[in-house]
């Protein structure tokens, strides 16, 4: 996920360095770019939710078994 | 506290909300909105840049309102919903701050300049930073929950200089285009789109806040079943 996003990062940078500033093609560049810079942070924050949901239904699962195993 | 079943269901409301409004949304943003005169397409920018800020606000604002109930209640779940709407708000943030510069390099020729507007809205950014990071540093659950509802109380004063920071200093940030008296305003079409992906932000926003309360309530019940294993 971090060499993905990064990856992004980097191509981002490399949109905003393309072509001179003046030009209308540049600014189409700036406007993808914070674009994608803002569905990168969203999707980024959703798979951090995602995995924080696995780990905390993994461990509940665990103390729900040792209780279980606890009762016998 | 909400049942689990309770948050699922409204998270799966919102999501199937959510996502046609975005859709609409970029629709509006990329294809229906006439392009501005000025600045050309790099305007369009404003259609995900102003409403990140407002629900900026409102996450923040919902982290005040709850932050109070906690100090008035000490019902350790308005603590969490407090908590999740300021990491929600800090994401929002973050957004503003990131597509702000990327539109200020081609319209001001700077990614970044210190006046009020901006160097606010960064403030804001660090005060929940601060208030994330005192909740992770602070060991007793129920005295750091007490310190971070002070703190995010005390915090919530940059909102409010953030939003009239245009307003009462001259800025290069440009003056405010809703509610802004006279000469202030937009294109019929444009406040449309603008007030489109406000409501689109808004559900976006609802349904993060809700994904992330489904993990705090996890939390909790975790919590619980570790003392009951701890007594048994």
């Amino acid at each position: 996920m971090e060499f993905l996003a990064g990856i992004f990062i980097w191509l981002i940078a490399a949109i905003l360095q393309t072509a001179p500033v003046t030009s209308p093609t540049q600014n189409l560049n700036f406007l993808f770019a914070a674009y994608a810079a803002v569905w990168l942070l969203i999707i980024a924050y959703l798979f951090s939710l995602s995995r924080r949901q696995k780990k905390l239904g993994q461990e509940i699962e665990a103390v729900k078994q040792m209780q279980n195993e606890a009762k016998k | 506290m909400p049942s689990e079943k309770k948050l699922e269901r409204w998270t799966n409301i919102f999501v199937y909300a959510t996502t046609p409004l975005m859709l609409v949304n970029l629709y509006n943003i990329f294809i229906f909105v006439p392009t501005e005169a000025s600045m050309g397409i790099i305007q369009r920018i404003f259609y995900f840049h102003v409403p990140s800020a407002f629900i900026a606000f409102l996450a923040f604002g919902v982290t005040f309102v709850y932050s109070i109930r906690f100090l008035a209640k000490r019902n350790m779940w308005h603590d969490r919903v407090a908590y999740c709407s300021a990491e929600v708000g800090v994401l929002f943030t973050t957004s503003v701050l990131v597509t702000g510069p990327i539109w200020a390099r081609p319209v001001w020729n700077v990614w970044w300049t210190w006046d009020a507007r901006l160097t606010s809205t960064l403030i804001l950014w660090f005060i929940y930073i601060g208030y994330m990071m005192l909740r992770s540093y602070t060991g007793d659950e129920q005295r750091g929950a007490r310190f971070a509802a002070v703190f995010a109380i005390v915090g919530f004063v940059d909102v409010p200089i953030v939003y009239l920071a245009n307003r009462l200093w001259r800025t290069l940030h440009p003056q405010p285009v809703m509610f802004g008296g006279s000469g202030s305003g937009l294109n019929p079409t444009m406040r449309y789109v603008l007030i489109f992906s406000l409501v689109t932000f808004l559900g976006l926003y609802v349904f993060l806040l809700l994904y992330r309360l489904r993990i705090e309530r996890a939390r909790l019940e975790l919590n619980e079943l570790k003392r009951e294993l701890a007594y048994s």
